[in-house]
């Protein structure tokens, strides 16, 4: 019974959370809400023995990856102004694509009496689990010596998201001063004189003054969040440049040699 | 039938795994901030999670946990391409709304 009262808190914790996430407008919100979810989830882990997992989720999951979501809004800055406006999709969409929601839902409560888990019962029982000397020593078998190969390859992976994300996360300025050929670097491609001097004043203002940075963006998020897709790039043009009109769009290779200078 | 046993059975933990799952894919469909669609994705992935747990305890099998193991990394390496995609994505346009994403190419 104690089982049943457990899975009912965290159960409802963790739908409370999920719907948090969802209908919360201010992004911090919702990352708190996800911590919800995700402590609640690691707690139902627990309950179905996943010992060394539940204690992985709530470090990794909420150790880290909520702690970056909460790092990239405070430095983005995205705040409520950003989506109060149009912030859910039509009613009648939503009103459909919550219909279908729970049509998906009601697919297994139909399905709950025919006994579905299916599939011959493995040999790790829990008299088995408890031989090999616990939860954490039967993953650690079965991770180093089954599972070995997919072991590597995911350090594999982990190397390559974190050269991959300090490549996006770089001045792009900074790199095309230091000879790195890429496609996409900004003012490579595209002749568009008012992005090119919009993106001159960002990063000159980023790399000046973070203060006024910030102010800059704000501005041109407050011009960009009562418009459409396609007046946004020629409103937050003009405000940007308005906000710093000492660099335009001449002064382009002066400031990309500053740059490559600072970074490098 | 529901009630009848004395701890929650597997299906008690898959329905509440696909309503996690649901509510994670309404808010990926329906909210325009990138950062919430990435946290949505989030609650995607756990949901799959738990469904791969109870599987796991009901059929006496570890292979599901190692597979949820290998499923948190690959999430966290999501995440961290995903939020570096999006801080250069607002380096540019300053603003993370997906209506504006849909200039792409450039």
């Amino acid at each position: 019974m104690a089982e049943w009262i457990l899975y009912a808190i965290f159960g409802a914790l963790a739908l409370g959370g999920a719907l948090g996430v969802v209908f919360l407008a201010n992004p911090v919100h919702s990352a708190l809400s996800l911590v919800v979810t995700l402590v609640s989830i690691a707690v139902l882990f627990l309950e179905q023995s996943a010992f060394f997992l539940s204690t992985v989720q709530i470090i990794v999951y909420t150790g880290a990856i909520v702690v970056l979501f909460l790092f990239v809004i405070m430095m983005l800055g995205v705040d409520r102004g950003d989506e109060r406006e149009t912030r859910m999709l039509s009613r009648a969409s939503f009103r459909y694509g919550f219909l279908a929601a729970v049509a998906v839902l009601l697919v297994p409560i139909l399905l709950v009496t025919g006994g579905w888990p299916t599939g011959a019962p493995g040999t790790d029982t829990k008299a088995a689990i408890t031989a090999a000397g616990g939860n954490v020593q039967a993953i650690a078998q079965s991770l180093f010596t089954q599972y070995l190969l997919p072991f590597e390859v995911t350090s594999i992976l982990v190397v390559a998201a974190i050269v991959g994300v300090i490549v996006l996360a770089k001045r792009p300025k900074g790199l095309r001063g230091a000879g790195v050929g890429r496609s996409d670097a900004p003012g490579d491609d595209d002749g568009g004189d008012d992005s090119d001097g919009d993106r001159d004043t960002d990063y000159s203002a980023s790399s000046g003054a973070d203060a006024s940075g910030a102010g800059n963006a704000s501005v041109s998020r407050d011009a960009a969040g009562s418009s459409e897709a396609e007046p946004v790039a020629s409103a937050s043009a003009p405000a940007s440049s308005s906000a710093k009109p000492a660099s335009s769009a001449s002064g382009s290779a002066a400031t990309a040699s500053t740059d490559s200078e600072k970074v490098v | 039938m529901f009630f009848a046993i004395t701890r929650p059975g597997a299906d008690a933990y898959l329905l509440l795994a696909v309503a996690i799952f649901m509510i994670g894919a309404l808010g990926f469909l329906v909210r325009k901030s990138a950062l919430v669609m990435f946290m949505c994705v989030e609650l995607m992935l756990n949901a799959v999670n738990l469904t791969l747990i109870t599987f796991g305890a009901k059929l006496n099998d570890l292979s599901g946990q190692i597979f949820v193991f290998f499923i948190l990394v690959v999430a966290a390496v999501e995440v961290m391409v995903g939020l570096g995609i999006l801080i250069a994505i607002f380096r540019r346009r300053a603003n993370t709304s997906v209506d504006n994403l849909s200039r792409m190419r450039g």
